[in-house]
């Protein structure tokens, strides 16, 4: 019997995220792995280094990195340009990579896209840096059709704030003095056991009806936040 | 008229029959002069000059490939020049990709997302940076596609531009918000246009039926449909509009948003 495997690429995240994505996935017998390639040509070639002997592919986890933060008035045009080439080009090498490698292997897969909530709320100093993690949501959304014949699923979860992230740590506590008599009950960071055991549901082979789904898990920030400046006008 | 000595550029409007002419010619029809920019056509683009300054307007051909952040500076520095001043952007220019998920090129992924992104993105700063220098309360049309949050098979790439476009035209809004600048977009469903001529279920009458039938009010928009709602969000009545989008499809995305 083959030995089930997920790999972890794209960029980094906070420990205790990795440790929680490490220590869930181990207890259910998985065997974890990291990628590290950022170029097209050596991607596959790394996932058959790594996929070696009796294991096979059973899932796959792209972590976005955090959003970039930047201005659109400000001179910092590397802001769109790095972010489209760090998160959306390297997304894609990646999921169409593991997607080859998982039809060839004939058993099917789950992938699952980490991205931030900023992507979805438009969110002072945060969002240009998370356009190209919507981007790469609606990328995989559009390969569903031709993936699903394969049984590989493609998800997406929108993680919320971190606690031990120090600029979203920063963001969150001026978000809460701003919201403070808005009565939004819902302004608390995202714990990352939460976060390592929806990975999970997304990536459990026994589960077939999560494909395309987008989890926001931001305790309700996505849907009860107010749109307010960070600064006087 | 409702955009009396107004000054526009309108990205890839050198096209006669292209969405960006709609747009350039009804936003004329209404009082403003006109920035074409085209990149690879000139008589055609000149074509549509004439069509505008027939509507008693100036128009400037502007030549620039809008990937290139050094032609696009160009091209404001000469919008600058000619007119002085530049109330609204429409940012039309853009390419669709057709290609497998399985078989996505680095060449067509770099194409796609150098225009449809980062060029879309750099012309916006730019006409945001020149309206707030002169204190003008400007407006931004980006135009994005139905695609944005419906993406369909062999349109990855697209719909992965489409959808960052959705997503940095809200985040302009809201940034831009400040200064007066509203920031909106466009979401035209199959238009015929030269960038749908190599989509394949075109090629033969029987997938163009099918494709039809897709638009529950059984036809396509026109240039001129989306002509007319880019005057809207430019004119007085639309000065309350931001950060949102319009579709103009037949229907065509009602299911999918």
């Amino acid at each position: 019997m083959s030995q089930k495997t997920i790999l972890i690429a794209g960029h980094e995240v906070e420990s205790v995220l990795m440790s929680a994505l490490i220590k869930h996935y181990s207890r259910q017998g998985y065997d974890v792995l990291f990628g590290e390639c950022c170029e097209p040509q050596s991607i596959a070639k790394e996932i058959e280094d790594l996929i070696s002997g009796n294991r096979s592919l059973s899932a796959f986890l792209y972590i976005s990195p955090p959003p970039r933060q930047g201005k659109m008035l400000d001179d910092d045009a590397d802001v769109i340009n790095a972010t489209m080439n760090d998160c959306l080009e390297r997304g894609l090498w990646w999921i169409q990579a593991v997607s080859k490698k998982m039809i060839a292997q004939g058993t099917g897969g789950r992938i699952v896209t980490l991205a931030h909530i900023a992507a979805l709320v438009p969110t002072e100093r945060f969002s240009y840096g998370a356009a190209s993690q919507l981007a790469l949501m609606n990328l995989c959304r559009s390969a569903i059709q031709e993936l699903a014949p394969y049984n590989i699923k493609i998800n997406t979860i929108f993680r919320g704030f971190s606690h031990t992230h120090p600029l979203e740590h920063e963001f969150v506590e001026q978000l809460k003095v701003l919201h403070k008599d808005d009565g939004i009950p819902l302004l608390e960071y995202t714990s990352p056991e939460d976060i390592a055991s929806t990975c999970y549901l997304l990536t459990d082979p026994q589960i077939n009806s999560f494909n395309g789904a987008m989890i926001t898990m931001d305790s309700g920030f996505y849907v009860t936040r107010k749109i307010r400046y960070l600064s006087e006008i | 008229m409702k955009l009396q000595n107004q000054v526009a550029l309108v990205t890839g409007s050198g096209n006669l029959k292209g969405i960006g002419r709609g747009i350039a010619c009804a936003l004329a029809q209404e009082g403003a002069d006109i920035a074409v920019n085209y990149v690879v056509n000139p008589q055609e683009a000149e074509q549509v000059a004439h069509i505008i300054r027939g509507y008693g307007r100036r128009a400037l051909l502007v030549k620039a490939d809008i990937s290139d952040p050094l032609q696009v500076q160009q091209m404001y520095a000469d919008i600058e020049a000619h007119f002085g001043r530049l109330d609204i952007l429409v940012n039309n220019a853009g390419v669709c990709v057709w290609e497998p998920f399985l078989e996505i090129s680095k060449p067509a992924f770099d194409h796609a997302v150098n225009i449809n992104i980062k060029g879309t993105w750099e012309c916006a700063r730019l006409a945001a940076r020149l309206m707030v220098s002169k204190g003008i309360q400007g407006r931004i049309i980006n135009v994005a596609s139905g695609h944005a949050r419906r993406p369909m098979p062999l349109m990855g790439i697209y719909a992965a531009t489409k959808a960052a476009i959705d997503q940095m035209s809200q985040s302009m809004a809201f940034e831009l918000a400040r200064y007066g600048i509203t920031v909106n977009q466009l979401w035209p469903g199959f238009v015929e246009t030269n960038i749908n001529d190599p989509k394949p279920e075109l090629a033969t009458l029987e997938g163009r039926k099918k494709l039809l039938a897709t638009i529950p009010i059984g036809k396509p928009a026109t240039i001129e449909d989306l002509g007319a709602a880019a005057v809207y969000l430019c004119s007085q009545e639309g000065g309350v509009v931001t950060g949102d989008f319009i579709k103009i499809d037949g229907g065509q995305h009602i299911r999918c948003i």
